[in-house]
């Protein structure tokens, strides 16, 4: 029985110091592999630090690596034959000697080890894009972005880029099939341009196609800033699924929120004021009165002529005369048309659209007076006719 | 030891597993639990091994030895082609 408990204790100490040991290697040799090298000089995540910054070291200096390093990572490999590292290592000396092929091999079994490993990805991106696998390629590039902070928005141009050839949209469209994340960035990186759309259109499949995608304001507002608002207003209706129907103005009756901007309101809530759809069909609007600015907004494309607007004022409004409607051509500085929202009320507003004016922006605003007064203001659905009418 | 304390430490021990281990970030929390786990196998060493093992209890030792079976089999190194 004695000889059995020491026997036991003798054990247990033992396998308790190489816990010990073990825990400390671990915890020190991704940053201190000369500290840990003292706890256990052959643990394999020693030497695989140890030789990483022995090759980095050599790098920096750009001298010759010790092939005692090489050996010292093979030894490693055989000990900790699950450890990526060794075959990364393998992969970018197979790589330097021109071997690109069994190069690719070593990485992709430093990937298998380790799905999540960074260089592996790095490496194998590169190996596939000079192969001319582009789908490969962008895999690995889509996994790269995916394991880096901020990955995703970092690789998104560049995938961009790539999606603007007409002739790469299929590889696209197969890479979007398993990274939904990506297909967001690089159709919003797209929209920045509105010379992208056709890429736009062709790629983002049906589950990015949708009335709040992240890419349709922006692409509508590339379209209208490049002056192309027939593209912009047909691409708002197919896909932010705005349907104006005959009316000039979209959401006239203040109920429809879902469409996007520019063709839909864009209601204010910010220092200047608070503009909001309310239950009844109604604008409720507060200007605070300190500060001018748009409380409502939108975009609208009307044929040159005369129109007539109604807008009328429901219960018992304050200072409606500090609000004021304004049409203003797009891109000019100077506003067609303006009148109070009071006088509007009263009398309707008529005003004429010129020739060269192919989209208007229609905007209540609210102009501060020496004294500040907030305006409480609610209005009725809005009638936009053509033709001027006596008030 | 009481026989309820000696029959609360294996999911005790469990516990501490799923609550401590799991990620390969806690290094030190492994250790604790490699250290406790020494120490659980030890104290089951030390105490009087004649008393007989109950049946179902064997059948689990069969299970844990096959287990270890396993482990030592993958550690032979095989031939690439295979």
């Amino acid at each position: 029985m004695i000889v059995r408990r020491l026997i036991v204790v003798a054990l247990a100490l033992l396998l308790a110091v190489q816990v010990v040991r073990n825990a400390a290697v671990q915890a020190l040799a991704p940053l201190h592999p000369e500290s840990a090298a003292k706890f256990w000089k052959h643990h394999p995540a020693v030497e695989i630090s140890q030789g990483l910054a022995d090759i980095g070291t050599a790098s920096r200096q750009r001298s010759k690596i010790n092939p005692a390093t090489f050996a010292m990572i093979d030894d490693a490999a055989l000990k900790s034959p699950l450890s990526p590292e060794p075959f990364l290592v393998h992969g970018v000396q197979l790589q330097l000697g021109g071997k690109a092929e069994e190069a690719s091999r070593a990485f992709l079994a430093a990937q298998r080890r380790d799905p999540r490993s960074l260089p592996a990805a790095y490496f194998l991106a590169s190996y596939y894009f000079r192969a001319g696998a582009a789908l490969e390629g962008l895999k690995q590039t889509a996994l790269l972005a995916r394991l880096s902070p901020e990955g995703t928005a970092s690789v998104a141009p560049y995938v961009a880029a790539y999606a603007q050839n007409r002739a790469n949209w299929p590889q696209i469209r197969e890479l979007f099939r398993t990274q939904g994340d990506l297909e967001d960035s690089v159709l919003a990186a797209l929209a920045r341009e509105s010379a992208n759309t056709d890429a736009i259109l062709a790629i983002a499949d049906a589950r990015h196609r949708k009335p709040d995608s992240v890419w349709l304001p922006m692409l509508l507002d590339s379209l209208v800033a490049s002056g192309d608002y027939g593209r912009a207003k047909a691409i708002w209706t197919s896909i932010g699924g705005g349907h104006a129907g005959n009316r000039l103005i979209y959401d006239s009756d203040f109920s429809s929120a879902d469409a996007p901007t520019p063709f839909n309101w864009t209601l204010a809530s910010s220092t200047v004021g608070l503009a909001e759809r309310q239950s009844g069909n109604r604008l409720h609007v507060i200007f605070y009165g300190s500060e001018d600015g748009a409380l409502a907004t939108q975009l609208v494309l009307l044929p040159p002529g005369a129109y007539n607007l109604k807008a009328q004022i429901v219960g018992a409004p304050t200072h409606a005369e500090a609000l004021q409607w304004t049409l203003r051509c797009d891109k000019a500085r100077d506003p067609i048309a303006t009148i109070t929202a009071d006088q509007a009320a009263k009398h309707g507003w008529n005003f004429l659209v010129p020739a060269n004016c192919p989209a208007q922006w229609l905007q209540l605003s609210g102009r501060s007076g020496d004294v500040t007064q907030q305006s409480d203001v609610t209005f009725a659905p809005l009638t936009l006719a053509r033709g001027a009418e006596n008030g | 030891m009481d026989s309820r304390a000696r029959a609360a430490v294996a999911p005790a021990y469990l516990f501490a597993c799923l609550v401590l281990g799991g990620s390969a970030q806690g290094i030190w929390q492994i250790m604790l639990l490699q250290l406790a786990g020494l120490a659980i196998i030890g104290w089951a060493a030390w105490g009087n091994g004649d008393a007989p093992v109950a049946p179902p209890a064997r059948q689990l030792l069969w299970f844990a030895a096959l287990g270890i079976f396993v482990v030592l089999l993958q550690l032979v190194p095989l031939p690439p082609g295979i």
